[in-house]
């Protein structure tokens, strides 16, 4: 297993996929963590992001343009996913008070 | 008489027949007879008795037959025993003393038990007692000597307790009977081996053989055991003294003519069997010795005038003993004979004193009363002249022979005849010291209205008074030759000896007459008046070491061994419920909650994973996915 | 100077992300979310993809955020701002992301290729992405604005005030 970049410069496809990959595990952990919703959901964007990075970076290494157009076709998915997302939210929080994720059990009966 | 006199001899069982009718007549229906009529039938029936043994030994003398036996039916065949009689010149003298001095006694009763509520039972055991006794005489064989003996002891466990609701009275009955119990058992046992060993219990067949076996010596000595049982020598003597609760006219006669001296009868009726075991003589002379010597000591220190008796009883049955240990077997009978006549004499004085001072025994209280009973006085002074062998008295004849066949017998010694010199001694000293104190001298308590006593009671006493006189002018040792054979000539300075003993019998005298009034106190007195604590190491040892002891420790058996097996078992049974429920609780329940356990135990991971909170669940998304990926990847 | 500029956009990027993350009060959390957004955007630029930099800033940024920050200030965050943020299992989800990021890095060879020159195609990247949009990815396209259609019904939906989907008190209907 050789982790350590073999060099700085030049910038190859693997930095750019380190980078994704980063993105995506912090989002993945605010996911996980955090018990606001919104800032789930502002985590949740991250990881989307960071997908977006992979398509747009293998694009540019392949010389094919879909992987943009997939690009642009997972950013209309994340914004439609965002606007159902926030108005689940605020219908929670009309019944609950709250947006504490911890707070919301239903699940456990 | 016309008719031709019937032939008694064939009739020998008629003899004690008498007094078993009168015995039952009074045990049934005594209640419902008067007085008067119960004597006359009484005293008649023992006087027939008496008459027809004197009629049936006037024809045994006349035939010429050394016995006679007459049997009328079988009883145990297989040890040759049958309901048999045997006559011959032993067992003349037997019942001719026993119906004779029997008839005296009871014509005495009659005036003595006249007050008494028992009149007709008394009656009724005196001659049950006169009956046995004759049976016993009069058997030819072992079995049915046996079935007399016991009998014996019955009437006279009877008669020492007849005022049965006074304590003493009852419990001396009782201790006479379990110490004669004692010997009854050396007396069985030598009949069951006498059967074993002879194949026959008849006195014909047994003594027919003259070789000794192994066996003679056991067959001896337990018979002797038996003897001393009932003639009460040491070791069994207790009882006699004790059975003077009973009332006067029955020491006499039990203590001191008949049933004392049955003991005496069985080893002279055995002589054969003895002669082939001279060891047991040897013990028997010894036993008979110390006895003598051990009871006259006693005699010292009593101050009870029917004791001073009993125990003067144990002494002179101790010569007896010692005469048939020496061999001398007609001597011992001879003894007995005139013993029989002044022991009843002083026996009866002594109970014409009682009744004169209306129940008075203590020697200590009497005193003076020669003024007042002269004629008892008289006899009483005849009885003890007699009994410490003053010349020309009967017992001084007899006893005198006794000292002479011990000195000079083979089988005798140098020893043996001091221990009856010195007996002697002490016979006349206590003798002298109870005649002294009763009669001589001032009265030294007050007693009621003394008085002489009636015709009834005297007349038996004189005329066994004449008898203790002349019984021994008559030396029986011819007439008993056919029995014992003819008797060996002894090496002994005759005259010598008579007057040593009478020397010794005076002396005797002299010395009481000079220290009747004194007491004596001290350590040896103290001894002398317990008895030698003989009464005392029975009771430790038998009555509350073994009956008692031995209840106790039945008694911790039982409830420690039995009861505590009882009690383990049941300690058992509730250990193992114990066990049986720790099982159910633990094993059984057990499994039942363990599947309680498992399902709370696995519960717990499962609640854990439904927590309701979906970042949970996330978490669960990218484990899920590491997984895979890693999986995918390690290919 | 690639270099350079790409280390500047990914540290901006990833600094942002963190920030997001972790910060107490959403609303900072939505600002740095837009830092985050605006280094992925000029990270698209490096890579070439110019239309997509531009939509990136004017729909995730500006449409995007600007949502987050109402919904924000719709939904009184005040209260929550003083309460624990984080849940109790960030310790396990931190070791299984670092863990996954290990993985990550560990299953891909290094180095790979260096990226090949950008070549400038006729009319440029706008023309070339409505060119295949257009023609090869019709289909997707429409679909995808049926999806958004969707999305504005739903959303409308869940948000307006009749209480349909929960047991709340009932609210008068204001939409």
């Amino acid at each position: 297993m050789t982790m350590p970049l073999a060099s700085l410069y030049p910038i190859t496809t693997t930095h750019y996929l380190a980078l994704s990959a980063a993105l995506a595990l912090i989002g993945t952990l605010g996911v996980l963590t955090r018990r606001n919703i919104v800032v789930i959901l502002m985590s949740l964007e991250l990881i989307l992001n960071a997908a977006n990075l992979n398509l747009v970076v293998f694009a540019r290494e392949r010389a094919n343009v879909s992987g943009q157009v997939f690009a642009i076709f997972l950013i209309a998915v994340a914004v439609a996913e965002a606007a159902v997302g926030l108005g689940i939210l605020i219908a929670l929080f009309r019944n609950k008070e709250t947006v504490d994720a911890s707070e919301i059990d239903l699940l456990k009966w | 008489m016309n008719a031709p006199a019937p032939n008694l001899l064939s009739l020998l069982w008629l003899i004690p027949l008498p007094p078993l009718a009168g015995a039952i007549l009074m045990l049934l229906a005594g209640r419902w007879i008067p007085r008067i009529a119960i004597g006359v039938v009484c005293c008649g029936s023992v006087l027939a008795s008496f008459a027809l043994s004197a009629a049936a030994v006037l024809q045994l003398n006349a035939s010429g037959e050394p016995f006679h036996e007459t049997v009328i039916g079988t009883w145990l065949p297989s040890v040759h025993a049958d309901w048999g009689f045997h006559l011959d010149a032993l067992s003349t003298v037997m019942i001719l003393m026993i119906t004779g001095i029997g008839f005296l006694i009871h014509l005495y009763s009659t005036g003595y038990m006249k007050e008494d509520g028992g009149y007709a039972r008394y009656f009724g055991y005196l001659n049950l007692f006169i009956f046995a006794m004759l049976i016993l005489v009069l058997a030819n064989n072992y079995a049915l000597l046996f079935a007399g003996w016991e009998c014996v002891g019955l009437a006279s466990y009877y008669l020492i307790g007849f005022w049965f609701h006074r304590p003493a009275a009852a419990t001396a009955g009782m201790k006479a009977f379990i110490v004669n119990r004692v010997g009854d058992v050396g007396l069985l046992l030598a009949i069951l081996l006498i059967s074993t060993t002879y194949g026959s219990v008849r006195f014909t067949e047994v003594f027919a053989s003259t070789t000794s076996s192994q066996t003679s010596f056991w067959i001896a000595l337990l018979l002797l055991a038996g003897a001393i049982g009932k003639s009460a020598q040491f070791p069994l003597h207790v009882w006699l003294p004790d059975a003077m609760e009973g009332p006067t006219p029955v020491s006499a006669l039990i203590h001191a003519a008949t049933m004392v001296t049955a003991g005496v009868y069985l080893i002279a009726r055995s002589h054969v069997l003895f002669d082939l075991a001279p060891q047991v003589l040897t013990v028997c002379a010894a036993v008979g010795a110390f006895t003598a010597l051990f009871a006259a000591s006693i005699a010292l220190v009593e101050n009870d005038i029917k004791r001073v008796l009993a125990w003067s009883t144990v002494s002179q049955l101790g010569y007896m003993f010692l005469a048939l240990g020496v061999g001398a077997y007609w001597v011992a009978i001879f003894h007995m004979l005139t013993h029989a006549f002044f022991k009843a004499v002083l026996f009866l004085g002594a109970g014409n004193v009682i009744h004169a001072l209306s129940g008075e025994q203590n020697l200590q209280r009497m005193g003076g009363l020669r003024k007042v009973l002269p004629r008892t006085y008289m006899a009483m002074l005849i009885g003890a002249l007699s009994l410490t062998g003053i010349p020309g008295f009967a017992g001084f004849f007899s006893k005198d022979a006794i000292l002479a066949q011990v000195y000079g017998s083979v089988h005798g010694s140098t020893l043996l005849y001091a221990i009856g010199l010195g007996t002697s001694l002490l016979t006349a000293i206590y003798m002298g010291r109870c005649l002294w104190l009763a009669f001589y001298g001032v009265a030294r308590t007050e007693h009621e209205h003394v008085h002489e006593t009636p015709w009834s009671m005297n007349g038996p006493v004189e005329v066994l008074a004449v008898g203790a006189v002349i019984a021994g002018w008559f030396t029986p040792r011819k007439f008993l030759a056919p029995v014992f054979g003819a008797a060996a000539a002894i090496d002994a300075p005759e005259i010598a000896l008579m007057l040593a003993a009478t020397a010794v019998a005076l002396a005797g005298w002299w010395i009481a007459s000079r220290v009747y009034e004194k007491q004596w106190r001290g350590a040896f007195a103290n001894i002398l008046a317990r008895e030698w604590y003989v009464d005392q190491v029975y009771d430790s040892v038998f009555v509350r070491g073994l009956a008692l002891g031995g209840g106790r420790a039945l008694f911790a058996f039982d409830r420690r061994v039995l009861d505590g097996g009882v009690d383990g078992a049941g300690w058992i049974a509730r250990w193992l419920s114990r066990i049986s429920e720790w099982w159910d609780i633990w094993i059984v329940d057990g499994v039942v909650r363990m599947t309680a356990l498992a399902v709370k135990l696995s519960s717990y991971p499962t609640r854990f994973l439904q927590s309701g909170f979906v970042q949970f669940y996330a978490l669960i998304f990218l484990g899920g996915l590491i997984a895979i990926v890693g999986y995918l990847t390690a290919r | 100077m690639d270099a350079f500029f790409f280390y500047a956009f990914a540290l901006l990027t990833l600094g942002g992300a963190i920030q997001t993350v972790t910060r107490r009060n959403a609303v900072h959390s939505a600002i740095w979310l837009i830092v985050s957004l605006l280094g992925v955007a000029g990270l698209f630029l490096l890579a070439g993809a110019e239309f997509l930099f531009v939509v990136q800033i004017v729909l995730y940024v500006g449409g995007i955020m600007v949502l987050f920050l109402f919904v924000i200030m719709l939904v009184n965050l005040d209260r929550a701002a003083r309460e624990r943020q984080f849940s109790r299992q960030w310790k396990v989800a931190l070791v299984a992301v670092a863990g996954s990021m290990l993985g990550l890095l560990a299953i891909r060879k290094w180095p790979s290729a260096t990226l090949p020159e950008l070549s400038a195609s006729a009319g440029g990247n706008t023309e070339a992405v409505g060119q295949m949009l257009f023609h090869d990815y019709l289909l997707p396209f429409e679909i995808a604005s049926v999806l958004l259609l969707v999305a504005i019904v739903g959303s409308v939906l869940m948000a307006r005030k009749r209480t349909v989907l929960s047991d709340g008190p009932a609210m008068k209907s204001n939409a």
